[in-house]
């Protein structure tokens, strides 16, 4: 791709944009590294050396290593499987199916945590089954006997849903690489000695083409699983990650002379839970690239159809995970109609409609229903208006920078523009509580407070879809348009910006249905009732006493709320993106 | 017009694609390079229209030097791959070459007579996908002609059409540019459409390697 003189230079509009986006990224955790720093009078290394000696950190560490790893093992033994099957055969309503198998992914994870306590509870599904999340019966009784384990029911539960949450990712990585592979390859390799048995192919053309993307996904699922927040806070109580712990205590810390060793130990957890992100990011970026280089092969409806219709058993495979994924889902919706109550020494069930009636009224809430989904659309909808042109302006830099030959400084800008990416919906929190608001107290009474960690969090997304999208555009536009008597609007408009109109309108409806279920950020930021967004209702309710029987059809019936409308929003997207691959823009 | 490349010199990485090369173009007359595929020819009508950096040398219009890669308004160029855009229909597409400075109905109008004058009556309203390739090339030349310059650059326009239809346009080409007074440069590998099109016929390697013209 070569450079239009009108598209040569970096205007300084998108190097402010730049420095405003790594000032965003860069300012408030480090603001809050300071300010822990001044509180506690201890730098970050030293407070680093102290976490052994910090009360749950050592054993948040543990716990978020042996739920991170297992969780990754786990979906990569189901995902790799399942991709494989996806991505080789002709599937009846592709598109479908590829929509419900991503769906888990950008799920609300609160709707996530409640769906699958919906499941566990004595009237779900995988209760009844023998899963007990609370008394350890059935088949966790079993299991937590046979290993001596207390309360496996808790760790299980937690990886189930980290599988179900990164099974999506698995799929997005792997099965493009089998679905584009070049057919010759295989053909090739079965005509030579070294290609004869399943397990030498396997050995000397599966291995090699799906490795650097399962590690792709894989270090993701780890880095997802290693900071889960809304989903240990709700199936894994009695445990902690390192990220719950810090949401935990970052609440209360940053205060001068109040409760400093709460201070000291988020500023040790802040800065060696920020380490391992950062190193998990540069894994994860140096699998990518290994990635980039085999992907885009060959065909794809070409290559499905020489394989035709999948066989029975991959059939019932695929078409069953895609039940199980729905399996949460559907049961938020179910338990927002189902009330149960203590009956003697068991339970009972019944239909009713009190938990919606509870969930519009606000009786069990700080706000009504309609005011939390006012607020969760707000901030959606600000942290958008300012996050697309930022992210464009950022983009466009980046793209302008490597096609004049400048890729080291691309490459620094664009991973401090990813660095809110690298430090998890909690760190971002906790930046604008103990780096912002502790020093700028006032900034509490703005009511778009929320918007801004939202923006932080949404940014890297937009950048990351709008830079393949920018390199996509057919140089011939700008030339044939600088060729042609257009003012500069209309010169960008038919060489850059009716290209981006699909690209814009998916990144829009990606960072809304986000930040509509970000939970994390959100919960340590609100600091008046009146700001609750939706997810944090949900929680809020879900947090309530169990005494009163509806309080748990009330939370099933908001969360319900809160899926719909960010399955409304997503639905934008799979639009957006059908629209493209007819007109293969 | 007169255009003139004086001392031309263009290096694209490791490659020089050519040095110290001289080209005129007199008022209304039409060049023909002649050259082999990947020799360099589409560099040279780059750099004329300074969409190429040039390592050394001068353009210059009627004696007035052009700083190295400004573009003209009045030279404008038709790729070989014909560029419309999708998000616009063929009229659309042909409003863009309209000077900023006409009014909406002059620019309808002066839609209908390109589309006629290039043997596209009726298609104002199609869109640009369901084009051939000989018509989407006859568009583009439609929206050079709107643009009313002095010089069109030639890229291969025809190639993507079957010989007999190839000769058709190129005469069809000459004929407009001659009607209008347009200077042009036209590159291909083929002598007999050069030879339908062009006054003059220059040879790549003469022009590229000796510096010399024919």
């Amino acid at each position: 791709m070569r450079l239009n003189p009108r598209l040569a230079q970096v205007p300084l509009s998108h190097w402010l944009a730049v420095g405003l986006v790594i000032a965003l990224g860069l300012f408030p955790i480090s603001l809050a590294l300071i300010r822990l720093w001044a509180v506690t009078g201890i730098s970050p290394l030293s407070a680093l050396t102290m976490v052994q000696d910090q009360p749950g950190a050592m054993e948040a560490l543990q716990f978020s290593l042996l739920e991170g790893l297992a969780s990754t093992v786990l979906t990569v033994a189901l995902g790799v499987p399942l991709a494989w099957a996806f991505g080789r055969y002709q599937w009846k309503n592709l598109q479908l199916k590829r929509a419900l198998l991503f769906l888990p992914f950008v799920t609300p994870p609160i709707v996530a945590a409640v769906g699958f306590l919906a499941l566990l509870s004595p009237d779900g599904f995988l209760h009844r089954l023998g899963f007990d999340l609370h008394a350890e019966s059935g088949f966790m009784r079993f299991l937590s006997e046979r290993s001596g384990w207390e309360e496996p029911g808790h760790f299980v539960a937690l990886v189930v849903a980290h599988v179900w949450f990164n099974l999506s990712l698995m799929i997005r990585f792997v099965e493009p690489v089998v679905a584009q592979l070049d057919p010759a390859w295989e053909e090739q390799l079965a005509l030579l000695p070294a290609g004869r048995s399943k397990q030498n192919r396997l050995q000397h053309l599966w291995i090699p083409v799906l490795g650097p993307a399962t590690l792709v996904a894989a270090t993701y699922t780890f880095f997802f699983s290693f900071t889960s927040f809304a989903l240990v806070k709700w199936l894994a109580p009695s445990a902690n990650t390192m990220e719950s712990l810090l949401g935990e205590m970052g609440g209360t810390a940053g205060i001068a002379g109040y409760r400093v060793e709460t201070s000291l130990a988020v500023l040790g957890i802040a800065t060696l839970q920020m380490l391992l992100m950062l190193a998990m990011l540069v894994l994860a970026g140096r699998f990518e690239r290994q990635h980039s280089q085999v992907l885009s092969m060959h065909h794809e409806v070409a290559n499905r159809a020489r394989h035709g219709r999948p066989p029975r058993p991959l059939t019932w495979f695929v078409n069953g995970t895609i039940v199980l994924l729905l399996a949460p889902l559907v049961s938020v919706v179910i338990a927002s109609f189902r009330v149960t109550t203590r009956s003697g020494s068991g339970f009972s069930s019944s239909w009713t409609l009190e938990g919606w009636k509870r969930a519009w009224s606000g009786d069990l809430s700080t706000v009504p229903v309609l005011e939390a989904l006012t607020n969760s659309l707000t901030y959606a909808g600000l942290a958008v208006l300012v996050a697309l042109p930022l992210g464009y302006a950022v983009a466009s830099c980046l793209v302008t920078l490597r096609l004049q030959g400048r890729k080291r400084l691309a490459g620094v800008l664009d991973s401090l523009c990813m660095l809110p990416l690298s430090m998890s919906a909690v760190m971002v929190g906790l930046g604008m509580v103990a780096g912002i608001l502790r020093w700028f107290p006032d900034m509490f009474t703005f009511p778009y407070l929320p918007v801004l960690p939202h923006v932080m969090l949404v940014l890297p997304f937009v950048i990351r879809l709008m830079v393949p999208a920018i390199e996509r555009i057919d140089p011939m536009f700008a030339e044939q348009a600088s060729l042609l008597p257009l003012s500069s609007v209309a010169f960008w408009w038919h060489a850059r910006g009716s290209f981006l109109l699909v690209p814009a309108t998916m990144a829009a409806s990606l960072c809304l249905a986000f930040s509509m279920g970000e939970f994390g950020a959100t919960f340590l930021v609100v600091r008046v009732g009146s700001w609750d967004s939706l997810s944090i209702l949900v929680d809020q309710v879900a947090s309530r006493p169990k005494f009163d029987p509806y309080v748990f059809p009330t939370a099933m019936a908001l969360a319900t709320i809160l899926m719909v409308s960010t399955l409304l929003v997503l639905s934008i997207n799979e639009r957006a993106r059908a629209w493209r691959k007819r007109h293969d823009v | 017009m007169m255009f003139e490349m004086e001392n031309a010199s263009v290096r694209l990485g490791d490659w020089q694609v050519f040095a110290g090369l001289n080209l005129r173009v007199a008022p209304g007359e039409i060049v023909s390079v002649l050259g082999p595929s990947g020799c360099g020819k589409t560099t040279l009508l780059r750099a004329m229209c300074g969409l190429e950096t040039m390592e050394a040398g001068n353009r210059r219009l009627d004696q007035t030097p052009l700083p190295d890669r400004t573009i003209h308004p009045e030279i404008t160029m038709l790729f070989q791959k014909p560029v419309l855009y999708p998000h616009l229909n063929v009229a659309q597409n042909i409003a863009l070459g309209a000077p900023t400075t006409m009014s909406k109905a002059d620019i309808a109008a002066r839609i209908t007579n390109v589309l006629t004058s290039v043997g596209l009556d009726g298609f104002e309203r199609r869109g640009t996908a369901a084009l051939s390739g000989g018509e989407a090339q006859r568009v583009a030349f439609g929206r050079a002609l709107m643009q009313e310059p002095k010089m069109i650059l030639l890229d291969e326009p025809f190639a993507s059409v079957d010989v007999q239809r190839r000769l058709a346009l190129a005469e069809m080409t000459r004929t407009h540019l001659k009607d209008r007074g347009i200077s042009a440069v036209h590159v291909t590998h083929d002598r007999q459409e050069a030879e339908v099109l062009a006054d003059r016929i220059v040879d790549w390697h003469a022009l590229a390697g000796s510096n010399q013209e024919r």
